[in-house]
């Protein structure tokens, strides 16, 4: 950078704007570079755990839409365990076990999901109107398996979220389940 | 760029540096910010069931299981033991529930002899310990489903299976359990079914699924209860 430093001394009388405009062009690079990441549905630094069986996602095959749940956070313990849920560009994060208002938003967010997509009639005729979606879980090796599974009670939407157990009286036809699911991982043996 | 004008007109027998190392600045930015050094991530297929259990038209006591336990190693992590000794243990586990990691787990299927499963060594650095140590999980529950195969009957129509982990454990256990019986069902496929990662081929085989937690069953100062459960499981 000592080059600068030279041509300042040379063009006192000229007001130098290379710095400036190398500013600028840095900044504008950063904001085009953050504005792709944030709406980039998997950036969160998740660890997925190993497995042997797991393909690799052909986007080009895949007809139906894929939303992506990211759950994270340090839900081993801790004083409070908090974990956050993910789906799309919209977070949501529980102080503890016994704080449903994450799965609450998401199932917010999900009810509008299922209205905007096409279905499909149950292929095991129970009536059920199924979403032509595919729910990718990626959730980091750590998180408690509690989160998880409890993530997947709400995409069935047979639990009543106040309580997390099974809502009484509920006829399976009116609700708005998502039941295809990728859980995302990696290969056991990729170097 | 602007540089390059304005600095061959001013030091005519230098060479400017300046606008190579405002390009190579840019790219250098361009590329530490746009390489991804992650692995590429897959994805394992599942399906939720519609006709069975909480949100089906209750068939659930038609169903034969096998069950897939998993939950904290340790001495006294066997049965015989009351709840509130299995939650006394957990505290010690979790060193007083400060947030340690569980990290070595016992699987056991139905009533059979558990395994002892390394939760450390499932992590990428650890290479090749790491496959050895899928491997295994992978050996034990194909050995022991291939016990409770009904010979004869399609995929779809063997016992389903339900995994039931202790809700305190990483998923990562859960996930293997459910990838190894994966794996057994395209092994035990006749026409050489393949795994395509399209979710409606899940129709026609085994069902696999994750027991809910039982954490909601009990008050927050009944935890033992949850693991008495599990390991007593049949």
């Amino acid at each position: 950078m000592s080059g600068r430093k030279v041509k300042l001394e040379q063009q006192d009388d000229h007001l130098d704007l290379v710095p400036l405009i190398d500013c600028v062009f840095l900044l504008l690079l950063f904001f085009m570079i953050c504005g792709r990441l944030s709406t980039d549905q998997r950036t969160e630094q998740i660890s997925v755990p190993p497995t042997k069986t797991a393909v690799k996602f052909d986007e080009s095959k895949a007809k139906w839409r894929r939303e992506i749940i990211n759950v994270f956070g340090a839900t081993q313990g801790g004083d409070p365990p908090k974990h956050t849920i993910r789906i799309g560009t919209t977070q949501f994060t529980a102080k503890g076990p016994e704080d449903y208002s994450a799965y609450q938003n998401l199932r917010a967010k999900l009810d509008k999901i299922y209205d905007e997509s096409e279905k499909y009639d149950d292929p095991k005729a129970t009536q059920m109107k199924l979403p032509k979606v595919i729910v990718e879980i990626r959730a980091d090796a750590n998180t408690e398996f509690r989160v998880v599974q409890e993530v997947q009670q709400v995409l069935t939407d047979g639990f009543d979220l106040t309580t997390m157990q099974p809502k009484k009286g509920f006829d399976p036809k009116q609700g708005k389940p998502f039941v295809n699911l990728d859980f995302t991982t990696r290969k056991h043996n990729e170097k | 760029m602007a540089h390059g004008a304005a600095g061959d007109g001013v030091d005519a027998g230098r060479l400017d540096l300046v606008p190579m190392i405002d390009c190579i600045m840019l790219l250098l930015i361009f590329f530490v910010m746009t390489t991804k050094f992650s692995t590429e991530e897959k994805a394992i297929s599942s399906l939720l069931p519609t006709d069975k259990g909480q949100s089906g038209p209750g068939k659930a006591k038609d169903i034969k299981m096998v069950n897939i336990c998993i939950y904290p190693a340790s001495p006294r992590m066997v049965k015989g033991y009351q709840p509130s000794e299995y939650a006394a243990e957990l505290k010690k586990l979790t060193n007083n529930n400060s947030g340690l990691v569980i990290e070595d787990v016992y699987m056991r299927v139905g009533q059979r002899e558990p395994i002892q499963i390394n939760g450390k060594v499932l992590t990428k650095k650890e290479g090749e310990r790491m496959v050895a140590e899928v491997e295994r999980v992978h050996q034990y529950l194909g050995d022991e489903l291939k016990k409770f195969e009904n010979a004869g009957e399609p995929r779809n129509k063997q016992n389903d299976v339900v995994i039931h982990c202790y809700s305190g454990l990483s998923w990562k256990y859960a996930l293997i359990a459910y990838d190894a019986v994966r794996n057994y069902e395209g092994q035990n496929t006749a026409d050489g079914f393949k795994w395509t990662g399209d979710p409606r081929e899940l129709d026609q085989a085994r069902s696999v699924n994750f027991a809910p937690p039982r954490i909601r069953n009990y008050d927050k100062n009944e935890l033992g209860n949850e693991l008495y459960e599990i390991i007593h499981m049949k």
